[in-house]
């Protein structure tokens, strides 16, 4: 220790701590409010949010949005969220949400209750389903912002070709896809690819198989599986399109990206899948450009009649946002914001549609 | 000691200090705060909170969940460092056997070491790819249903966990191989002994201690394996490829069970700390000469 005089020494150990401890918590700056917004990379072409982002920032001068990504995977961003939010200073004030995790972030204490800031018919022009799953006990926690529903992509050309019209049942669908199968001797041709790897995708298309069979997970006195029988039904169905081979076996391992390739490819007749893939299947150098329509999704035979789930995403805002001044003009702005710009968020280009989507509600 | 010598002595704690507690911060406190959570039920969304003593490991021990994760980390983990240690002693001798071009091989070799857990998994995630990954468009007409295939997919991920890790093993034996005198070989050669002969009895054997060691690091490091089956398959197709760290995570962050994830995370310590302390002992007992 002869080489470092003693004095040194201490005054470099001192040092080390104060930057470690000053480090740590920023103060607040003056100047524009920074807020950040975390959001889901919308899957397409064009990501619509950093022009939304600055127009904001240009009618209010006073804050600044910091835009951060985050994985496109819902249990990928739900994961993130809890680490973050259950830690109590999640470094985020404004969140994009999956529709599903509004009643458990609020039941958490996780999200600012909004319902005081409303006006009485701001969420009248919203669909009721996306405004029911983003109240929770009378009260308001997000604004909904991006809608989906499940729907039947179909290549319209192979349908044309063989004099077939939207199937408005499974059973129909499989001896369209027999026809058609028989008829292009293809054999990378696949029938119905749909997502059933072990993730949150699987749980929808499973519910989707469930409401068209005519039964549910849920009542709503809170019964669970009211007609296990149809239930059970469902699932067998489902697992039966596996072994016909009118799904793919790598079903097992699909997920929405994997199901849109093989079908953006031209290598499926039907997909079931969200609105956002109508954009990349219409985009330049697709090789199914022009040839792709979508219709509700089937029902069974017997069954109710096909119903898509609802999904899509509100905005959320988290409790421990810093000062209320903050929280209050952003959700006005940003409401404000989200109204006018919704259209631009709308996925579908030029939707062809044989028939108008029934989009029942049933989140 | 001297004033000095206490002086010196005193400045080495101060500087050890920081370190130390940060250390403390990082692992001692979250570890101890985990098996705390571990003897309680915490649900934060429905406001949950109370001392449940051990009956989250009294519903582990009858938990069909815990039991296949347990048996998939087995079973993962003996398929894994098994099929590494023969593959790494392979790849060392062959490399040790080369008269030019060492430099080149042991690079690439390392080059799949190099690379992290998650971004080899990405690689083996678009080689699996039922419809546009290479293995299955040079199977063609075969084409096997990789991560889709609960009988096949804890395979497919040892196989991705076994080219990643491999060239760790590898490069120990290497370096071992490096240290035996070339007189020992020409010894064996003089008593007539064959080229098996002096694979069993005389290269093994002196590798025999430092295999050891990097099957103490492999079985640790694969029964706390995560990353591998996440990305590959996230548990696989009906948790087939579920092992005891994801059985974890999902408890933890998808049903914000905190209490019983935890738990969960206190038995994968345990085991671990358990597989750690008998190989120490093991390798301290010393079954092969050095």
């Amino acid at each position: 220790m002869s080489v470092i005089g003693r004095r040194s020494a201490w005054a470099l150990g001192l040092m080390a701590w104060l930057l470690a401890l000053g480090g740590c918590g920023a103060g607040h700056e003056r100047g524009p409010v920074t807020l950040v917004f975390k959001y889901a990379r919308i899957l397409g072409n064009a990501d619509p949010l950093p022009e939304l982002l600055r127009a904001f920032e240009a009618a209010h001068p006073d804050v600044r949005v910091k835009g951060e990504a985050l994985p496109w995977a819902s249990d990928d961003q739900h994961q993130f969220y809890v680490i973050n939010l259950e830690g109590r200073s999640p470094g985020f004030d404004v969140m994009m949400l999956d529709c599903i995790w509004v009643p458990e972030f609020a039941r958490a204490g996780w999200l600012l209750d909004l319902t005081s800031q409303l006006a009485p018919d701001e969420l009248a022009p919203y669909f009721p389903s996306a405004v029911a799953s983003a109240t929770y006990n009378g009260r308001v926690w997000a604004l909904p912002w991006n809608f989906n529903v499940g729907l039947l992509y179909y290549r319209a050309d192979l349908l044309t070709k063989y004099g077939l019209r939207p199937p408005e049942t499974f059973e129909e669908m499989i001896d369209q896809v027999r026809r058609i199968r028989a008829g292009e001797r293809d054999p990378a041709l696949n029938g119905y690819v749909w997502q059933g790897k072990q993730y949150e995708g699987l749980v929808v298309n499973v519910l989707e198989a469930f409401w068209a069979n005519g039964t549910t997970v849920m009542e709503d006195d809170g019964k669970v599986f009211p007609d296990p029988a149809r239930a059970a039904d469902a699932l067998k169905f489902l697992r039966g399109l596996i072994t016909m081979g009118v799904s793919p076996a790598w079903t097992t391992a699909a997920d929405e990206e994997l199901s849109r390739r093989a079908f953006g490819d031209g290598h499926a007749i039907f997909l079931r899948n969200w609105p956002y893939a109508m954009d990349l299947f219409e985009g330049q150098g697709s090789a199914v450009r022009g040839k792709v329509a979508f219709a509700s999704l089937p029902g069974r035979a017997r069954g109710a009649p096909g119903v898509g789930s609802t999904g899509g995403a509100h905005l959320g805002v988290s409790s421990s946002c810093g000062s209320a001044r903050r929280c209050r003009g952003w959700r006005r702005s940003r409401w404000r914001g989200a109204r006018g710009r919704s259209s631009r968020t709308t996925c579908c280009s030029r939707p062809r549609s044989s028939r108008s989507s029934r989009r029942r509600s049933s989140a | 000691m001297t004033g000095r010598e206490a002086a010196a002595r005193r400045r080495a704690l101060v500087c050890v200090a920081p370190t130390v507690v940060a250390l403390g911060a990082l692992t001692v406190y979250p570890g101890i705060w985990v098996v705390w959570l571990s003897l309680q039920h915490r649900i934060p969304i429905f406001d949950v909170s109370r001392f449940a003593g051990f009956e989250n490991y009294a519903f582990l021990a009858v938990d069909p969940r815990f039991w296949s994760a347990a048996r998939i980390t087995a079973v993962f983990t003996l398929g894994s460092v098994a099929l590494e240690v023969v593959l790494g002693v392979a790849a060392a001798l062959a490399i040790h056997a080369q008269v030019r071009g060492r430099k080149v091989s042991l690079s690439l070799l390392l080059l799949a070491w190099a690379m992290p857990a998650v971004v080899g998994a990405k690689l083996f995630e678009w080689l699996y790819h039922p419809s546009a990954g290479v293995i299955n468009v040079a199977l063609g007409r075969h084409a096997i249903n990789w991560l889709g295939d609960p009988n096949v997919a804890l395979p497919a991920v040892i196989l991705a966990d076994v080219w990643r890790t491999m060239p760790f093993v590898a490069i120990l034996c290497y370096a071992r191989l490096l240290a035996i005198p070339a007189d020992v070989y020409e010894a064996a050669q003089v008593d007539g002994a064959g080229r098996l002969a002096t694979l069993t009895r005389i290269t093994l054997p002196l590798l025999g201690r430092i295999l050891l060691l990097a099957i103490l690091f492999r079985t640790l490091d694969a029964l706390r394996a995560f990353d591998i089956m996440f990305v590959l398959t996230g548990g696989g197709p009906a948790g087939a490829t579920e092992t005891l760290t994801i059985y974890a995570y999902r408890a933890l962050f998808q049903t914000l069970q905190i209490g019983f994830g935890s738990a969960v995370s206190v038995v994968v310590f345990a085991l671990v700390m358990a597989v750690a302390w008998a190989y120490l002992r093991l390798l301290r007992t010393g079954t092969v000469a050095a």
